[in-house]
């Protein structure tokens, strides 16, 4: 073992290791630092340069991307009250009030310096908890597996948001998105509507922006001028990292409670901000100055959500079973460069695994420092018009859709799956919950299929499956018993039984989607057709229940939810969510006539036009800007981009293609 | 006799004549000098075909007439019929484009409800090679690796687990080898990817596999010089005449047929589960990997791709540094390429339908 802690600390401390290192690090942080885009949007985008790389130098930069972008996110959260990413939707909590408080600076400090210690205890767990957890692994067959993924499927009642019943209902969706496309077992095409595109499984990464991105950049066009209301950091830096450190009990539990829960597969960024959040909140004395700016509340989840990291890379590692959407990418990027995680890994290749361990923890410094060192700087980049940059961010969302399968139909699923994401939002569905479901429904169809074929019911007896059902039954009751923060139940509320049209429509389309999933598991062989039967089934065991008390209930209820009902900044034009979405489809409708690189350079130029009233020779570099970038990115990936019409009777020179 | 030599002279000299003029002027214009070649490959970056497509993309940009650039476009997805139905719409007969075709491309045809919107057949192939399959057990299933015949008897009686990733795969090559061989009592694990087969057969949940040859070495070996898994068969290379030979890379291993003859008084199987077997069997293993043009291809630039992949195989630095990717296997060009195709798609109405209705007697799975 010590030949190998020496091998891979030589290799990590090499200028060539540092240097691709660094730059994940700078990639992660700018992905991190984009609202909507976040560690999963950043790995999918560097996936395609990964291959022919040597593995340890493309290992280098994988991790270090992802182990950041919990690090640079907290600069949204807490200058501009959007998470950058999902694992930073709690630091938002306090920190953006911090914020206006003028204590920017001091949130900030505490936060980066809570990352960089959470990052380094994951990183010094992983070191050891790796090698115990060997005979673990040796013992996971697929009963063992199967009961993990049912554990982590109880972890979405933590995700349920104000109603427990959306919230399950919300995953049953994102199990019946995975139900589209050739089934694992038998081969057969199932719900592909004779559509070439519906072979393949849904990209994950395409549900991922569509849940997150996508609707989190119309909203902050529709409710905010900047991003940024003040562009000032204010003071406080020397106390923010007093605070941390006067907090370091806090720092610690949050840091455990973030690799315990990262390690488990299906969790990931999205929850464990919140269970640690959760965590500090109940276990504080003077409590009720949470949400109003308390240095504690941002503490705790940074703390969590860089631990995780090292926590996820366990299952990532060992078991081959991403903990998170961008473990997963990770997992299809270690593949790509040879690396096949499993037990064989620890005891042949156990240099690679302290060389990522430690990757993490150098990365963790790297990014840490950096965010505190630029701070001030990235702060005055959120005081620029945000009709200035969501149109790149569009075009940054649709080109890194198109990454996953390159077809038009990767476009075409975005605007779909976005509109849904963008009505979930508003009706108050949680979309982590779907993405929970989503990410793990092959594995609950192929993981019972292989359990029952292989043990019949006998796998019951093995005492990991009994140590997993007990810690579900926990999971279960931790969930049943957990409250998560509620908004006032009020008429003038966003909880209103006033206008519930809208939704009630939103809740007919999934009774609708349950429904044709249901029918089409019907029409197959029992090898494809069990499963869609199986989460049509579990959709409408939730949303039944749910319609009927959404029928029922007269007043406000939190069976209700309607984001329009909340005030909008009275300085910006009313525009509606379906406003922007128009937008976005007469990109696409544009893109179909000239190609999606002139569609999106004209959209980009009449956005910024008629929205940031910039010039026209300001619209065209701004076009002119991006049209290079995919051109560049086109050269180097040999990609082509979707055609439209024009394609077909001209051939355009580069970069137009 | 005059006249007839006379008529033979001119005769063949007419046909020197022709060809004279017909091919060398006509081999000698073929240039792709300033264009840019188009390797489609229906698969991810970093599968097996994607692989082969970028080690070739170097020397064949060396080779091919006027030194063209060449560049690998991947275009995943479908079990190979996305990207291959892609290449059937837009390629032009030019020589600029060609695709990567595996054994997946074919079964995704053969099985794949008609979803492939090409016939293999017609395509134009550049180059195809075989990847043999080697067959391994673990040792509770009695199986010694010393005489194939009694390792068969042993596993009939302590009856075959095996994984496969579904029922319509390239893999159902190793499921047609057991019921060629009388077996009646195999269980299959669907679902499972090559790489989740090896694990769980080294946890013991399945307890035979089969692995490619560069598979095996590069991932089996290990623990079968342990003594973990035990390699006793593989299932040899159908070759463009229609005969089965033993592959050169693991000589010491009998073939399946090997198997059968000894069971069956020296005979060679006949019938139409033969017929089946060999058809996928050469989608799977003699026609692995390889190399298309589009179909109505002129025979001059089919012709001028056959001669830069013969300088290929002769380059120095491809020899060292390729083969180790590529396998050792020979590899048919031209007509025997050609043939190779047709063996393996040239599927009779009785095979096709034992095909199908054995997935459905075994799976439930309507094909």
């Amino acid at each position: 073992m010590e030949d190998a802690m020496i091998e891979a600390l030589v290799t990590l401390l090499s200028l060539e290791h540092v240097t691709y290192l660094s730059f994940g690090v700078f990639l992660g942080l700018i992905v991190g630092i984009l609202p909507g885009l976040g560690g999963t949007a950043g790995l999918a985008l560097l996936l395609p340069f990964v291959f022919g790389m040597e593995p340890t130098n493309a290992l280098a930069m994988m991790i270090g991307l992802q182990s950041v972008t919990a690090t640079s996110d907290t600069f949204p959260s807490v200058l501009m009250g959007i998470p950058g990413t999902a694992s930073s939707q709690a630091t938002v909590c306090d920190g953006f009030p911090l914020s206006k408080k003028g204590e920017a600076a001091r949130a900030l400090a505490a936060a980066f310096s809570a990352s960089l210690l959470g990052g380094l205890f994951g990183a010094f767990v992983l070191t050891f908890a790796i090698f115990y957890a060997e005979p673990i692994i040796n013992a996971m067959g697929f009963g063992e597996q199967m009961m993990l993924i049912v554990l982590a499927l109880t972890m979405v009642g933590m995700l349920t948001g104000s109603h427990p019943l959306k919230g399950m209902a919300a995953c049953a969706i994102g199990l019946m998105i995975g139900a589209f496309g050739s089934a694992p077992i038998s081969g057969v095409e199932r719900l592909t509507f004779g559509t070439e595109y519906l072979i393949d499984q849904i990209a994950l990464v395409i549900v991922g922006l569509a849940m997150f991105a996508l609707p989190e950049i119309i909203d902050l066009l529709r409710r905010q001028l900047t991003i940024s209301k003040t562009g000032v950091l204010g003071s406080g830096w020397i106390r923010g990292l007093k605070d941390t450190f006067t907090h370091w009990w806090i720092v610690l539990r949050c840091a455990a409670i973030g690799c315990v829960v990262g390690a488990l597969p299906g969790l990931g960024g999205s929850v464990i901000d919140w269970i640690a959040y959760g965590h500090v909140i109940q276990t504080s004395k003077n409590r009720e100055t949470f949400g109003t700016g308390d240095i504690r509340g941002v503490i705790a989840p940074e703390a969590a959500n860089n631990a995780k990291e090292g926590g996820a890379l366990i299952p990532t590692i060992l078991f081959g079973i991403p903990g998170s959407g961008s473990m997963a990418l990770l997992l299809g990027g270690f593949i790509l460069i040879g690396i096949e995680p499993g037990v064989e890994m620890i005891t042949h290749e156990a240099n690679v695994v302290y060389l990522m361990i430690w990757s993490v923890a150098l990365a963790n410094i790297f990014g840490a420092g950096t965010c505190l060192l630029l701070a001030s700087q990235i702060a005055k980049l959120t005081t620029i018009r945000y009709t200035l940059i969501a149109p790149f961010m569009f075009g940054l969302i649709f080109f890194a859709a198109f990454q996953a399968t390159r077809e038009w139909g990767d476009l075409l699923m975005l605007m779909l799956l976005g509109t849904l994401g963008v009505y979930m939002k508003r009706f108050g569905w949680p979309r982590p919950a779907l993405l929970i479901g989503y990410v793990l429904s092959t594995r609950v169809e192929t993981s019972i299929y292989h359990t029952i074929t292989t043990y019949g019911i006998s796998f019951l007896t093995h005492p990991i499956v009994i140590i997993l059902i007990i810690l579900t039954v926990i999971s279960v009751i931790a969930a049943i018993r957990y409250k998560p923060a509620q908004s006032e139940i009020t008429e003038g509320g966003v909880h209103t039984a006033r206008n519930k049209i809208p939704q009630c429509i939103f809740y007919g389309f999934i009774l609708v989607l349950s429904l044709i999933v249901v029918w089409d598991g019907t029409r197959w062989d029992v090898l494809t057709g069990v499963y869609p039967l199986f989460a049509g089934g579990i959709s409408l065991f939730f949303i039944i229940p749910l319609g009927i008390e959404m029928y029922r209930t007269k007043g406000a209820s939190l069976v209700f939810y309607d984001s329009e009902k909340e005030e909008i900044d009275r300085a910006l034009e009313y525009r509606s969510n379906e406003y922007y979405l128009m937008w976005l489809m007469g990109m696409l409708g544009v893109s179909a006539l000239v190609g999606f690189v002139l569609g999106i350079g004209m959209f980009i130029y009449v956005f910024i036009r008629l929205k940031a009233k910039l010039s026209h020779l300001g619209c065209a570099i701004s076009a002119g800007i991006f049209i290079m970038l995919l051109g560049a990115l086109s050269h180097f990936m040999t990609l082509q981009y979707p055609e439209g019409i024009l394609q077909s009777y001209v051939i355009l020179p580069w970069p137009l293609q | 006799m005059k006249i007839r030599n006379l008529i033979t002279a001119s005769a063949v000299g007419a046909l020197a004549f022709a060809a004279a003029f017909a091919s060398t002027p006509a081999a000698a214009e073929v240039s792709f000098k300033g264009k840019t070649i188009t390797i489609v490959v229906p698969f991810k970056e970093g599968g097996g075909s994607d692989v082969l497509s970028r080690l070739f993309q170097p020397f064949l940009a060396r080779h091919l007439p006027g030194q063209p650039k060449v560049i690998v476009y991947n275009r995943p997805g479908g079990g190979a019929t996305k990207g291959s139905n892609y290449f059937e719409r837009k390629a032009k007969p030019d020589g600029l484009t060609v695709v990567a075709v595996s054994t997946s491309t074919m079964t995704s045809q053969a099985l794949g409800g008609g979803k492939a919107k090409y016939d293999v057949r017609k395509w134009r192939p550049v180059w195809v090679v075989a990847q043999d399959s080697v067959f391994y057990a673990r040792p509770e299933t009695g199986v010694k690796g010393k005489n194939l015949l009694d390792d068969i008897k042993a596993l009939k009686k302590y009856g075959i687990v095996l994984g496969a990733k579904n029922a319509t795969s390239a893999e159902l090559r190793a499921l047609f080898t057991y019921e060629l061989l009388g077996f009646n009592n195999v269980k299959t694990v669907l679902g499972l990817s090559s790489g989740k087969q090896r694990k769980s057969l080294m946890r013991g949940e399945i307890n035979t596999n089969y692995d490619s040859a560069g598979a095996f070495t590069k991932k089996v070996k290990k623990h079968a010089k342990k003594g973990k898994v035990i390699p006793f068969m593989t299932l040899g290379i159908p070759q463009p005449d229609g005969s089965v030979i033993k592959g050169n890379v693991f000589p010491d291993l009998p073939i399946a047929l090997d198997a059968y003859r000894a069971m069956h008084g020296g005979k060679n199987p006949t019938g139409v589960v033969y017929e089946a077997w060999k058809n996928i069997v050469t989608m799977g293993v003699s026609a692995s990997k390889g190399m298309a043009l589009p179909r109505g291809t002129p025979d001059d630039i089919h012709e001028a791709w056959s001669v830069a992949m013969e300088k290929v195989l002769k380059d120095k630095e491809f020899m060292t540094k390729g083969r180790k990717i590529m396998g050792a296997y020979k590899v048919n060009l031209r007509k025997d390429a050609q043939k190779l195709y047709n063996n393996a798609m040239d599927i009779s109405p009785e095979a096709e339908k034992w095909m199908k209705d054995w997935v459905f007697k075994t799976f439930g799975v309507k094909v």
